[in-house]
This record gives structure tokens, sequence and C-alpha cells, in this order.
């Protein structure tokens, strides 16, 4: 098997230049709020000693003149997505693997890319150069990832023949192997510097001291990688997007947004005759972050009114950051025909109609309270208390 | 046979529906009603329209004897109120069915 990999690292920071291109070449530094405190997500490169998960102050410290982003997740995972969509369209199995790193099956594409040199240009034309990818190609995962971190080729692209894969670990640092901290300290503290060192002592003491975390990486320190290759399945989704006149405060206005969005989603080819399992609500916040949130309904939803009730129970009792400036609403997981089987008979219908009134009710109070029916016990009875009693109607 | 589940037993979920209410009545030597105070209000009775008695479960340790009195009052109200003829308090109840809207 042949497998590249596509590294962006500092994949946030990127993000954010490619997205405002006059911070390009300043040092960034992107943060999130935890409680009361503001962390680093992730920070230029070229700033120097600065770990993921520190405090601000201390990083500020390091580097005074640093511009401060707050973090932008939605935003991060959407260009994400989309460069997996757009690398889909070279090989068919791509492997989301985490933020900024996508590996691809590149087995079989020899007959549509002869040459090396035209899948390398394929794979950097799938992807914004803005955001300086990283490109291996090895015959196994673990070394394509190594490939395009350690970027040995021009123009950060390493390919590395299956031949001289030995060679290639060899001299690399164990620090790069998949093992807990404490192994890892263990091994130094064995002398075991080195992936080559690893690789020529005996699997079997290896994961005797180490256990299955040892023997995978004394597997990987050889060349040999048996991690499968999974694909990425797109979710079949639709979106709308719109923009407010102005930044509003006013709910009205929001809900009167999310009917015209919905009106239109709903008008969709690609909707008729499906239904809806999942929603994502998503409200720009002005100056602020992205406030989301998401919708599984316990049965697909088919039409505009039921969805917008759950979409607006949602809103009444949430506080927004700041004005609201735009409104985009993302449905996904869509079913295939589904319908729900109707009686002809008057007296299940109105049963059914209640059922579902009940259940909206449920929703808008959002507690436990039960709704009672009157039923007969003893309506013959002379003690009136013991003629009727209230139980609960189960919807 | 069903297993004794040792729990208590009782009615679950199921509330009762038009269960008497303890009023305070004012009544005769005959214990026949002549003033309700009803939410505070004293309202005095101008007519008895009914009575009937009950007298059911016999056979438990308290059994229901009860003297129910259909009353009509000054500001023309129209009450069912019974007097258990055990403890000799007074209640207020819908002798007929509860209205169900």
């Amino acid at each position: 098997m042949h497998v590249a990999c596509i590294l962006i690292k500092n994949f946030p920071v990127r993000a954010e230049s490619q997205r405002c291109p006059k911070l390009y070449g300043k040092p960034i530094i992107i943060i999130k709020n935890v409680g009361s405190h503001q962390t680093v997500v992730d920070c230029s490169p070229e700033i120097g000693p600065i770990t993921l998960g520190m405090s601000l102050q201390e990083a500020l410290s390091r580097c005074r003149n640093a511009v401060l982003i707050q973090a932008d997740p939605r935003y991060y995972y959407e260009l994400f997505d989309s460069i997996i969509i757009s690398l889909t369209s070279i090989s068919p199995e791509v492997q989301k693997q985490k933020l900024g790193c996508v590996y691809l099956n590149l087995d079989g594409l020899q007959s549509i890319y002869e040459e090396k040199s035209d899948l390398i240009f394929a794979l950097s034309q799938a992807i914004p150069q803005a955001l300086h990818p990283s490109i291996g190609i090895a015959p196994n995962k673990f070394t394509a990832y190594l490939s395009a971190l350690l970027s040995l080729g021009e123009k950060n692209i390493g390919i590395l023949e299956e031949e001289r894969v030995g060679a290639f670990l060899k001299n690399l640092s164990i620090d790069f192997l998949p093992l807990p901290q404490n192994n890892r300290i263990y091994l130094h503290r064995l002398g075991i510097h080195r992936m080559g060192q690893l690789a020529a002592l005996n699997i079997g003491p290896i994961q005797a001291q180490l256990g299955p975390e040892g023997k995978t990486a004394w597997q990987l320190a050889s060349g040999m990688d048996y991690s499968p290759l999974i694909p990425y399945k797109p979710r079949e989704s639709i979106n709308e997007y719109l923009e407010l006149p102005s930044p509003t405060t006013t709910l009205n206005t929001v809900l009167i947004a999310i009917e015209i969005v919905l009106d239109n989603l709903f008008s969709q080819p690609k909707l008729r005759g499906r239904y809806i399992r999942t929603a994502t609500l998503e409200l720009g916040v002005l100056h602020g972050i992205t406030w989301v949130r998401k919708f599984a309904f316990k049965a697909p939803i088919g039409n505009k009114d039921k969805m917008l009730y759950a979409l607006k129970n949602s809103l009444e009792n949430s506080t927004f950051e700041g004005p609201l400036e735009n409104v985009k609403i993302t449905l996904s997981d869509l079913t295939a025909a589904y319908g729900i089987q109707a009686s002809l008979f008057s007296d299940v219908q109105r049963q059914e109609q209640l059922r579902q009134i009940i259940s909206q009710l449920h929703m808008k109070i959002n507690n436990d309270t039960a709704i009672y029916k009157i039923k007969d016990i003893e309506p013959w009875s002379r003690i009136p208390e013991r003629r009727h009693a209230l139980v609960p109607l189960n919807h | 046979m069903v297993k004794n589940t040792r729990k208590a037993t009782c009615l679950g979920p199921i509330k009762p529906l038009n269960p008497p209410i303890p009023i305070t009545v004012k009544e005769t030597e005959y214990h026949k009603p002549v003033n309700i105070i009803l939410d505070g209000m004293s309202l005095e009775i101008i007519s008895i329209e009914d009575i009937w008695e009950i007298y059911e479960e016999w056979w438990r340790v308290n059994p229901i004897v009860r003297t129910y009195y259909k009353v009509t009052t000054r500001n023309h109200m129209d009450i069912t109120v019974f007097r258990d003829q055990l403890d000799g308090n007074w209640y207020k109840q819908h002798a007929f069915n509860p209205i169900i809207l």
C-alpha cells in the first residue's frame, strides 16, 4: 500500500491567516476561555517555547507583541472539511486523522497519475497554499506522517520508498512514537533514544515491559504499521445562510430570519420527500464567537413548522454575547423517504394529535410535569371520590 | 404465584379526582347546616334543596357514613356538603360527576 499524508502544522493559526491576510507574518496566539482563565490553543511556530494549554499571561510574557485571537473551532473544522472533500476528488479513501492531518490511500491511482509529480501537483492544488501544507508519501501511515512532518524534500514534500524506510527511521528519536510519557522516559533511561535501537531489540521483552503500546511502538520503529486507513464518509447535508440587514438583539427578528432560512431549505429539491434527523443552528455574534447549537430529533422531521418550533424553544432560554448578525442552518442526516402510518379512524387521529401537542408542551415546559386524563374507576359508586381518578397520560 | 416485592402498596401516580375538602359549618342541634365558612367568607344557608345518606363499606373498621346536603347560600351559590357521621366533621364535595371541560 502507498499512503500520502497531508500535514498542515499549526492549523488554527494558518486558518486565521488565510481568513485575514493582514495577519500573515505576525506572531499569533490563539486562545480560548476555560472557566475564568484563558489558555493557549495554538501559536505561530516562530514565537518560541509556548506550549498548548499554557495560560495567556505566561504566553504573553514570552511574546509581548503577539496578536491575540479568540479560537473559532467551527471555522477551523469547516475549512478542514472542505479540504477533505476536495481531496476525495483525488482518492476515494481519505482518512481524517485530526485537525490538520489527513491520510490518503494512493493504491490504484497509478493509472490516473502516471508520474508521482502529477499526483503531488494534484494534491497541492487541492489545498490552499496559504495553509503551507506538507506532503509525505510512504508505504504506510506512520512513515508517511513522519515524512510530511520532517519534509525531507523541497517545497515541504517528502517521498519515501520502501527500501529506504529502515534507514529513514533508524536515527529518528523515539519521541516520535505514540508512547505514553512515562514509557518514553523509561526507554530514555535505558539508553534507548533512537528508533533503530528499539527496532534492534526483540519484540518479546519490549511487549513484556511496555505492554501492547510497546509492541505497537516496536512495530512502528521497524517500519511496520498495520493500522488500517479508515475512509471518511461524508455526511449528506444542506445548508442555508442569511445575513441580517443590521446586527440585532431582538429575538423576534432572529426568529423571522430563521423562518426565512427554513423556508429556503425546505423548498430545495434535495429535501423533497426526505426527513431530517439533525439540525445545526449557527448565529453569528458581532465581534464575537458564533453561537452554535446542534439538535438531534428523536423522530425525523419533514416539515418546516415542527423544526421551527424546536429551534424557537431552545432560543427562548438562551443568552448571547452580543448582537446577532447572521443565521446559518445546516440540515444533515437526511433520511430516505420516511412516513408515519396515519389512521383512517378519526378517534385514532385525534389521539395522535393530542400526543403531539403533549410532546410539544413537554418540550416547551422543559420538565417532567405529568399530564393527566380522567379515567372512570367505579362510575356507579355512591362515594363520589371513587368514581373517577386522574391517570398520567403517557405519550 | 406473584412474588411479594415487599414494597409498600400505594396508588402510584394515580391521583384522586373530586376528593372531599374540609370546611367549617355552623350546624343546629339536629346537625343541619345553617352557615358555611368558605374562602374566608361566611355564607348563610337559605335553603336545603336535597338530603341523602350513604352507608358504604360497612365491613371495614372505618365504614363510610355520610349525610349529604345540597344547599343554596344567600349569594345564590349551590354547594353540596356532607357531614361525616363518625367524626362529625364537615366537607365540601361535588356529589355528581365533576365538570369535565
